[in-house]
C-alpha cells in the first residue's frame, strides 16, 4: 500500500501543486540518493539539501525508491566504473591518495567502487534528469496527463478492485 | 529555501541524535561481534559495550571468542577491555589505537551455550605463490602424514607362524625378481646389438679388398726402374696417393672400432648394475616375507603418535589461519565480484601515513585474582602492531604472552607475523612446562590399546613459516607417567612393547614436521625406539637374522645363475667382435707400414738421384776448367 500511495501521490504531483522545477529538483536529488547504495557523508549532505531547498519531498522519496531499484540492476556496472576510476586511471591516483589521507573525505567512502561509480554517474546525469523531468512535468500537465487517463490500461487499473478498495480506504481517512 | 526550514532540519536532526545516543552502544557492539564472527568463524560476544566521548573510545566488560573447532569452549575470554581512538585519524576514516588494555585474559574457558555458528558457503580462495602456482593449505598437505594411524598394520612377531607361512619358492619366483627381468632384457638387447655389430664387421671386411689393392699398387712401384729424377718424383707422388688411401681406410676402421668397442663396453657396464638390482630384490623379498624389523622402527610412533599427531594437525589449522587472515592491503588489487551494493574498497595509503587500522599495543593482564580457576590458563603480556598493512607501519605483528595454570603449568608464547616484504614470514616459539596429563591415549584399537594417566609433560615448539615453506620442531618430555593397559597383549610385539612401557617412568618425543614446495613430511623420533629395539633383539633377533640369511643366500644363488647367462653371452660376443677387430687392425697397420716404407725408399732414391746429378755437374765443370787452364 505504501508504494501505491507513493505512486498516487507522485501522479497527483505531476498533475498539480508545486512548480515543475520543484518536482524536477526533488526527482533529481532523489536520483542521486537512490543510485548511491550506502550510508555516506555525501548522502547526508544531499538529504540536507533536499530538506533545506523547497523541492518536492514526495517526488524525492519516489525518486529514491525508483532509482534504488535501478541501482540494484546496474550495480555491477557501477562497480566496474568505480574500479576503473579508482584503480585504472593513474592520473587520478594522486587525488585519491590525498583525499584518502585527508580528514573527513574518507567518510564519503569514495574509495568504494560502487559508491564512486554510482555517485559519479549520478552527478553526470543530474542536470539531464532535472531538465528532462521539468519538461516532462510541463508536458504532462499540458497534454500527456489527459491522454494517459484515456489509455485502456489506465482505465482497467483504475477500475480494478484493488484500486477501488484502496480509494475507499483512503477516503475513510479523509485524505486526498 | 523551504519556509519551515527549522522544522525540517532540526527536528529530524534532534530525533536522529537521540536515536544514535540511545542505540550507538548496541550498534557498535553488534558490528564488532559481527566482524569478529566473520574473522573467527564462531560466536564472538561482547558484554556491556560503552562508547566514551572524551577521549573518544570504547570499553566493554567482557569479550568471549568461541573456539571454532569446539563450540562449547572459548578460544579466550577477557575481563574489562578499554581503548581510545585517535580522533584526528577517525575523521580520516582510520581506526588507530595507541594502547588497548585487556584485563583478565583466560584461555580455553568453558561456555554455557554452544558458540558454533553455521559455516558460510565460502568459495575456496586458492592461494598462489610468486610464480602463480596454486598453494595447497598446510592442513590439506599434512592430512596423509598426520591422519589417525589406526590403519597402520602391526608387524607379526610369531616366529613359528612366520616360518610355517614362509614360502621361499614363491618369494623367489623369477617373475618377482627385477634382476631376472633385467637379465632377460639385456640378453635380448645384446642379441639385437650383435646383429648391428655383425653388419659393422662385414663393412670392416669390405676394406680388405681396398687393402689388397693398396698392397698391389705399392708393390708395383719398382725402384730399380727409376732412372731419372723425374721418374723418382712420379713414383713419390704415386706413393703419397696410396698413403692417403691407406689413411682413409684406417680412419674408417677406427670409427668402426670405436662404435663396436663402445657398444660392447656399454653392455659390460649394464651387467655391473645388476648388483644394485639384486640388493633391491632382496629388500622386496624381505618385505614380502613380512619378517619383523628387529630395530622396531616405527613401533614407538605407532604407539605414541596417535594423539600427538592429531594435536599437531589441529595446531597446523591455526598456523594456516594466521597465514591466511593476516595480510596487507593493496592500492591496486585485482577486481573482485562483490555482493550487490557492497562494492570493493580500494586503499590509497602512503608512506609515513597511518593504515586503515592499527592497534599499536595491547597490554594484557591475567589479573591478580588469587582465586584463579586452576583449570584455565591466565595470560599476560603484550601484542604489538595489529594492522591491515604492515608495509605502512613498518612493524611486524608480534605477540609475547606468558600464561600460568593452577600455579604449576606455565606457557610462554612468542610469535611474529611479518608481512612487510613480499615473502610473508611467520615465526612461533612456545614453551610449556609442568603440563599435567590426566589421560592420553596410546596404541591403537588393534595394537596395545592403553592410556597414560597422571603424567607431567614439558614441551618446546619452534615453528617457522617463511612463504610457502614450513618447518617445525617439537620436543616433548613426558615424566612421572603411569600406563594403564586396556587388555592383555595378544602378540609377541605387544608383549615386548608392553614390557618396555611398563618399566619406564618417562620418555622423550621429537616431532619434526616440514614442508618443501608441495610435499609435507613428518619425522617422529623417541628414545623408546632404542629400548624397544634392544628388547626385541634379545627375544627374537637371532631367529629373524637366521631366516633373513637363508633367504639372502638362496636369492644370491638364483641371481648368480641368471647373471652367468648374460655374462657368458656378453663375453662370447665381446671375444668375437674384438678378435675380428684385432685381425683387421693388424692388416691395416701392416699395409700402412708397407706404404710408408715404400715412400721412404722413394724419397731416399730421390736424394741419391739429386746427389748424383750434382756430382755430375761438378765433375763436368771441373773437367771444363782443367781443359781451359791446360
Amino acid at each position: 500500500m505504501f508504494w501505491l500511495k507513493l505512486v498516487t501521490n507522485f501522479i497527483k504531483i505531476l498533475r498539480e501543486g508545486q512548480t515543475p522545477a520543484q518536482v524536477a529538483g526533488g526527482v533529481a536529488l532523489g536520483f542521486i540518493l537512490g543510485l548511491s547504495p550506502m550510508f555516506t557523508l555525501q548522502g547526508v549532505l544531499i538529504w540536507f539539501i533536499i530538506l533545506v531547498l523547497d523541492v518536492n519531498l514526495s517526488a524525492a522519496t519516489f525518486s529514491i525508491g525508483l532509482f534504488a531499484l535501478i541501482a540494484y540492476i546496474f550495480d555491477p556496472l557501477f562497480h566496474r566504473f568505480g574500479y576503473f576510476l579508482l584503480v585504472d586511471i593513474n592520473g587520478l591516483k594522486g587525488l585519491w591518495t590525498a583525499l584518502y589521507n585527508a580528514p573527513i573525505a574518507p567518510l564519503t567512502r569514495f574509495n568504494n567502487t560502487v559508491v564512486m561509480g554510482s555517485f559519479i554517474t549520478a552527478l553526470i546525469l543530474f542536470i539531464p534528469v532535472y531538465i528532462g523531468m521539468k519538461k516532462f512535468v510541463i508536458a504532462y500537465r499540458a497534454t500527456i496527463g489527459v491522454k494517459v487517463t484515456q489509455w485502456k490500461i489506465y482505465q482497467i487499473i483504475d477500475r480494478s478492485s484493488l484500486v477501488q478498495w484502496y480509494k475507499r480506504v483512503r477516503n475513510l481517512g479523509g485524505v486526498l | 529555501m523551504r519556509k519551515k526550514f527549522v522544522l525540517f532540519i532540526f527536528v529530524p536532526s534532534i530525533i536522529v541524535c537521540i536515536v544514535v545516543y540511545l542505540f550507538i552502544d548496541s550498534w557498535i557492539e553488534s558490528g564488532l561481534e559481527y566482524a569478529g564472527e566473520k574473522a573467527v568463524g564462531a560466536k564472538v560476544e561482547i558484554d556491556h559495550l560503552h562508547v566514551t566521548i572524551n577521549p573518544i573510545g570504547i570499553e566493554f566488560a567482557r569479550l568471549q571468542v568461541t573456539n571454532s573447532n569446539d563450540g562449547w569452549k572459548n578460544l579466550f575470554e577477557t575481563g574489562k577491555v578499554k581503548f581510545a581512538l585517535n580522533f584526528g585519524q577517525l575523521l580520516r576514516g582510520k581506526y588507530i589505537v595507541e594502547t588497548m588494555e585487556m584485563n583478565n585474559l583466560i584461555l580455553g574457558t568453558k561456555r554455557t551455550t554452544d558458540g558454533s555458528i553455521p559455516k558460510p558457503k565460502e568459495e575456496k580462495q586458492a592461494a598462489f605463490d610468486s610464480t602463480g602456482k596454486p598453494i595447497a593449505p598446510l592442513t590439506e598437505l599434512a592430512k596423509p602424514a598426520l591422519a589417525p594411524q589406526d590403519s597402520k598394520s602391526s608387524t607379526s612377531f610369531d616366529l613359528e607362524k612366520i616360518k610355517r607361512e614362509l614360502k621361499i619358492d614363491s618369494l623367489l619366483n623369477p617373475n618377482n625378481l627385477a634382476t631376472y627381468r633385467r637379465v632377460d632384457t639385456l640378453k635380448k638387447q645384446i642379441n639385437d646389438a650383435s646383429v648391428q655389430w655383425k653388419t659393422t664387421l662385414d663393412e670392416m671386411d669390405k676394406s680388405k679388398a681396398k687393402l689388397a689393392d693398396i698392397e698391389s699398387r705399392t708393390k708395383s712401384i719398382n725402384l730399380n726402374n727409376i732412372k731419372t729424377l723425374q721418374a723418382a718424383n712420379d713414383a713419390l707422388n704415386n706413393a703419397k696417393s696410396i698413403l692417403n688411401t691407406t689413411n682413409e681406410v684406417k680412419n674408417t676402421f677406427n670409427a668402426q672400432k670405436t662404435t663396436l668397442t663402445d657398444g660392447v663396453n656399454k653392455f659390460s657396464g649394464s651387467v655391473k648394475d645388476l648388483d644394485d638390482l639384486a640388493q633391491q630384490d632382496f629388500k622386496n623379498v624381505m618385505n614380502m616375507a613380512h619378517l619383523p624389523d628387529v630395530s622396531m622402527k616405527g613401533i614407538a610412533e605407532m604407539v605414541l603418535g596417535k594423539d600427538l599427531l592429531q594435536k599437531a594437525y589441529e595446531y597446523l589449522g591455526y598456523v594456516d589461519m594466521a597465514k591466511n587472515k593476516i595480510h596487507n592491503s593493496s592500492d591496486k588489487p585485482p577486481i573482485e565480484t562483490p555482493a550487490r551494493f557492497k562494492g570493493q574498497n580500494i586503499h590509497f595509503s602512503t608512506e609515513r601515513s597511518y593504515p586503515k587500522f592499527w592497534i599499536k599495543k595491547i597490554l594484557i593482564s591475567g589479573g591478580t585474582d588469587k582465586a584463579q580457576d586452576p583449570q584455565y590458563f591466565y595470560a599476560k603480556g603484550e601484542v604489538l602492531n595489529i594492522t591491515n598493512d604492515q608495509r605502512i607501519t613498518g612493524y611486524p605483528l608480534t605477540a609475547d604472552i606468558s600464561a600460568t595454570k593452577g600455579g604449576t603449568t606455565t606457557l610462554t608464547l612468542g610469535a611474529s607475523f611479518d608481512r612487510r616484504k613480499e615473502l610473508a614470514v611467520d615465526n612461533y616459539k612456545a614453551l610449556l612446562t609442568g603440563l599435567p596429563i590426566k589421560e592420553m591415549s596410546l596404541g591403537q584399537s588393534d595394537f596395545l590399546p592403553s592410556k597414560v594417566t597422571n603424567a607431567v609433560a614439558d614441551a618446546s615448539i619452534i615453528v617457522a613459516v617463511p612463504g610457502n615453506h614450513f618447518d617445525s620442531s617439537t620436543k616433548i618430555v613426558f615424566k612421572d607417567l603411569t600406563i594403564v593397559f586396556q587388555r592383555e597383549p595378544s602378540s609377541m610385539v605387544e608383549r615386548i612393547v608392553r614390557d618396555v612401557l611398563a618399566s619406564i617412568k618417562g620418555f622423550n618425543v621429537n616431532l619434526h614436521m616440514w614442508r618443501n614446495e608441495n610435499k609435507f613430511d613428518v619425522a617422529f623420533a623417541t628414545d623408546l625406539d632404542d629400548q624397544l629395539a634392544s628388547r626385541t633383539k634379545k627375544v627374537i633377533g637371532d631367529e629373524v637374522t637366521k631366516i633373513q640369511n637363508d633367504l639372502r643366500n638362496k636369492l644370491n644363488t638364483k641371481i648368480a645363475e641368471k647373471r652367468a647367462e648374460v655374462e657368458n653371452l656378453i663375453n662370447g660376443k665381446r671375444d668375437m667382435v674384438m678378435n675380428k677387430v684385432k685381425e683387421n687392425e693388424t692388416l691395416v697397420n701392416e699395409k700402412l707400414t708397407m706404404v710408408e716404407a715404400k715412400k721412404k725408399e722413394i724419397e731416399s732414391r730421390i736424394d741419391q738421384e739429386k746427389k748424383k746429378q750434382t756430382n755430375d755437374v761438378t765433375k763436368k765443370a771441373t773437367d771444363a776448367l782443367k781443359k781451359l787452364f791446360k
